[in-house]
């Protein structure tokens, strides 16, 4: 009695199940099937796409030219005013401070057109490309050229079709054809970063918490007075051995110890042991074969720079970039004095410079007096017990 | 009067009063603990930084339970000793107002002595600065404000709460049937945003709450 309507309701479900069961795995084959005609053909679209764009950024025939001081820019009609505003304002923010660096640009021709851009969510955007429009064939000297597929277009970078991004992509890709074509080394020394503006005063708390954060003995013994190991932790006096000159022997054994974290199969289980029980040979032979960190970060190097600039004003970054010697004698130039006051200054500058609490200001007084009176007008108005 | 009612709030406040008082003291001495072991500067800030929910938790706590303890009784007793006093309704709920702010004194100090002692101990990494004043004068209005809201509240009729509940619940159905709809607008945030952003009702509870900083 019990057990004959569950019996027949399996027997109903079964005989459901089977032809359910083969019209999925007959729907799922057909799914399999479509997937990989919709692959196919996303592969093709890819390629052509990528032909296209190819074929679009290597012809410049029908372009208009743009020519604003030093720069030429080759560009579509349809992004003529972007580029034309964007290359004024990259000439004329940049002329104040690069003067005649900025010749560097004549042997250049910078290229602005539409773009496809298919990777982004918001496709109702129009884009464009900024980038170099080489002459001859691809042969780049500079490490701190960024390379594309292109062989006619380096630097290339994409942004929306607004004035504002596209001036800062034409500037900054000035800037980049400047620095490749100064002294590798300088390039190397600023990290492929060239300043545009002065140091702001809030870089100097950054610049305190990076020098008493460090990891090496030197940028301690800075922020302590000594200008020698200053130069040494911005990397304006060269080391040959960093191992010794950056790190004390505590340091160089927690590097060891880090590196033993990170990558013990990389370092000679021998050696490490050895620095452990209090070798410092076997700490500095690990070290002077593994990649160390900097003293104090790129920034700071940067922002030597942006003090110089504020130190020497006007044309500052002209005489950093067309004075020829080393990074001390480029600094001292832009600033117009030793470098060693530069640095003094700055280590001055990040020593006495005192962020302002984010805990209380008038305003967190004032909006709290205020809900606090209302709170407690309206608690004595209520009529609770009237 | 005051010191009446403010003898016999005490009474009913004190154990809660005391305890958070403690809490308070300990908050940056148990942040310094944490951070002790830092291996630079910048670590030794993140780890205090870690603790600044603390003094916001603490500060909305106190000030909440100390203005419901000011009400307890009176809705115990349906307001027969409030209305027995020769006085208006809103005197009486200025006094008892008064009262409790005066006892969030206490914790504020807490936080302040706490934070004395860790400037005292001598482990803050030199180059770093405290900041004991700022930190205890925005714990004291954060606990203010949670203390003037939850007044407030208590002090109302019953039908003015179910009004705020209502209205928080009202909120939340409209977020609900918002996204149900697949319409594209995060009602919740903005509202949180309106709270929480200065000059928001909430808004010193938000930002960074800092004993020590560069």
């Amino acid at each position: 009695m019990y057990s004959a309507p569950a019996a027949r309701t399996f027997l109903v479900v079964a005989a459901l199940a089977c032809p359910i069961g083969q019209s999925f795995a007959q729907t799922m084959r057909q799914y399999e099937q479509r997937v990989d005609t919709l692959a196919q053909a996303w592969r093709r679209a890819t390629a052509l796409r990528i032909e296209y764009n190819e074929a679009h950024g290597r012809d410049y025939r029908g372009f208009d030219t743009v020519t604003v001081g030093p720069m030429r820019v080759l560009t579509e009609r349809s992004t003529d005013t972007l580029a034309r505003r964007g290359a004024e304002f990259a000439v004329a923010s940049l002329s104040p401070l690069y003067g005649r660096a900025l010749d560097e640009l004549r042997t250049h021709t910078l290229v602005v057109r539409t773009e496809r851009a298919t990777d982004v969510e918001d496709t109702t955007k129009a884009f464009v490309m900024v980038a170099e429009a080489r002459q001859g064939a691809a042969k780049d000297p500079s490490r701190f050229v960024l390379r594309s597929g292109r062989e006619k277009e380096r630097f290339p970078v994409v942004v929306a079709a607004e004035k504002e991004l596209v001036a800062a992509v034409l500037r900054d890709a000035a800037l980049k054809l400047m620095l490749a074509a100064a002294d590798t080394g300088l390039g190397r020394w600023l990290f492929s970063q060239l300043p545009v503006d002065t140091l702001p005063s809030t870089e100097w708390t950054r610049a305190r918490i990076d020098l008493l954060s460090s990891q090496a003995v030197v940028a301690r013994r800075c922020y302590a007075g000594s200008v020698h190991d200053c130069r040494l932790s911005l990397g304006i006096t060269e080391s040959a051995d960093p191992a010794v000159d950056w790190f004390d022997a505590a340091d160089r054994r927690k590097l060891v110890e880090g590196i033993r974290k990170n990558d013990y199969n990389g370092s000679d289980p021998v050696a490490t042991e050895a620095c452990y029980a209090g070798s410092d040979s076997a700490c500095v032979s690990i070290l002077r074969s593994a990649t160390l960190p900097t003293p104090v970060s790129s920034n700071q190097r940067i922002n030597i720079v942006r003090l110089a600039i504020s130190l020497g004003g006007s044309g500052s970054m002209e005489r950093l970039l067309l004075t020829p010697g080393t990074v001390d004698a480029r600094i001292a130039a832009a600033a117009c004095v030793p470098t060693d006051s530069v640095v003094q200054l700055w280590v001055a500058r990040a020593r006495s410079a005192r962020t302002v609490s984010d805990d209380m200001s008038p305003g967190i007084a004032a909006s709290s007096l205020g809900w606090i009176l209302l709170c407690g007008v309206l608690a004595l108005r209520s009529s609770r017990w009237r | 009067m005051f010191r009446a009612i403010a003898f016999t709030q005490w009474k009913w406040t004190r154990t809660v009063a005391l305890l958070a008082t403690v809490v308070a003291f300990s908050l940056p001495i148990a942040s310094l603990q944490s951070a002790r072991d830092a291996s630079n500067a910048q670590e030794f800030i993140f780890r205090m930084q870690a603790w600044g929910l603390g003094y916001a938790l603490l500060a909305a706590g106190a000030g909440l339970v100390i203005a419901l303890a000011a009400w307890g009784h009176d809705h115990q007793g349906r307001h027969v000793y409030a209305l027995s006093l020769p006085i208006t309704r809103a005197r009486y709920a200025l006094l008892r107002f008064a009262a409790g702010a005066l006892f969030l004194v206490p914790v504020a100090l807490g936080v302040l002595l706490g934070s004395v002692a860790v400037i005292a101990s001598g482990a803050i990494p030199e180059g770093l600065h405290a900041f004991p004043l700022s930190l205890t004068l925005r714990f004291a209005f954060a606990a203010l404000v949670s203390f003037a809201l939850f007044f407030a509240i208590g002090s109302a009729t019953t039908r003015t709460a179910a009004a705020v509940l209502g209205a928080i619940a009202v909120l939340l159905f409209a977020q609900f049937l918002l996204s149900s709809l697949n319409i594209d607008y995060d009602l919740l945030s903005r509202v949180g945003t309106f709270v929480f952003a200065r000059p928001g009702i909430l808004s010193v509870f938000s930002g960074r709450w800092m004993l020590i900083d560069v």
